[in-house]
């Protein structure tokens, strides 16, 4: 980060437990989270995630959601049971994606697949565009970026929507 | 596991939470790094044959105006973007 104020408060970041009071309080204007390897074994299963991502979407905030961390949306529910993403439009990491980092490093890294998994759901619209190009979607109060290339123009779409 | 950032505007801060996964603290990972992996959820099939490529630099765009009540990432109405493509 080029700003010296938001580097030092990667140096103080809470757990998600501290922060679920301040989100209830509704101190925040949007969520955004971050993707990486690791949502898949953090996130994907983890109700409390689920239910943060659900808290934002029903407050009327903005629910930005990029490349790994996109899984969440694979089981993130309403209150009516629904899944958020139904009838949404919105991308994560992508097959080829997932094709190609196994073959670099020789092995499968992740125990399931996004795409493959949206694909099967009945009632959203899971796209993605050609391997690694920047793909960024807002529908409504979700947004969703494709990968690691895509977090800028997820950023963007962000700002756009809590109208900075 | 999480930070959380202002978007300073003078005359509209915002306050977004920014979500991060950290293996090392979380509960769906706890006391499974320390095994080894074992307890993991194994990857299956196999892998499938792909052939890697260099890529070339891609320039991309992306929009938020509505298009039928969502948005993707191919539109020219917004500052242009370029993204280097290249392996994760």
């Amino acid at each position: 980060m080029n700003s010296p104020d938001h580097s030092a408060l990667l140096h103080k970041t809470r757990s998600l437990a501290d922060v679920s009071p301040d989100v209830g309080s509704g101190s925040y204007d949007a969520v955004f989270l971050v993707g990486g390897q690791g949502p898949m074994y953090t996130f994907a299963s983890d109700d409390r995630v689920h239910e943060l991502v659900r808290t934002f979407y029903e407050s009327g905030k903005v629910t930005a959601v990029v490349c790994h961390a996109t899984c969440v949306l694979l089981k993130a529910r309403l209150s009516t049971g629904e899944l958020l993403v139904t009838g949404k439009t919105w991308t994560g990491f992508a097959n080829t994606e997932e094709d190609y980092a196994d073959a670099y490093v020789g092995q499968r890294i992740q125990p399931f697949r996004i795409e493959v998994e949206a694909k099967k759901l009945t009632g959203t619209n899971f796209i993605v565009a050609g391997r690694f190009k920047t793909h960024a979607v807002r529908d409504g109060l979700l947004v969703t970026g494709q990968q690691q290339y895509s977090a800028t123009a997820a950023a963007r779409l962000v700002i756009e929507a809590i109208g900075v | 596991m999480s930070a959380d950032l202002n978007v300073v505007n003078p005359n509209s801060p915002k306050r977004i939470l920014m979500v991060a996964s950290n293996p090392a603290i979380s509960e769906q990972t706890a006391g499974r790094l320390d095994s080894g992996g074992e307890n993991f959820p194994t990857p299956t099939g196999s892998l499938p044959r792909v052939d890697i490529r260099s890529t070339s630099s891609a320039r991309t765009e992306v929009t938020s105006k509505p298009i039928r009540g969502a948005t993707r990432g191919t539109k020219a109405d917004t500052p242009q973007m370029t993204s280097s493509a290249s392996g994760s």
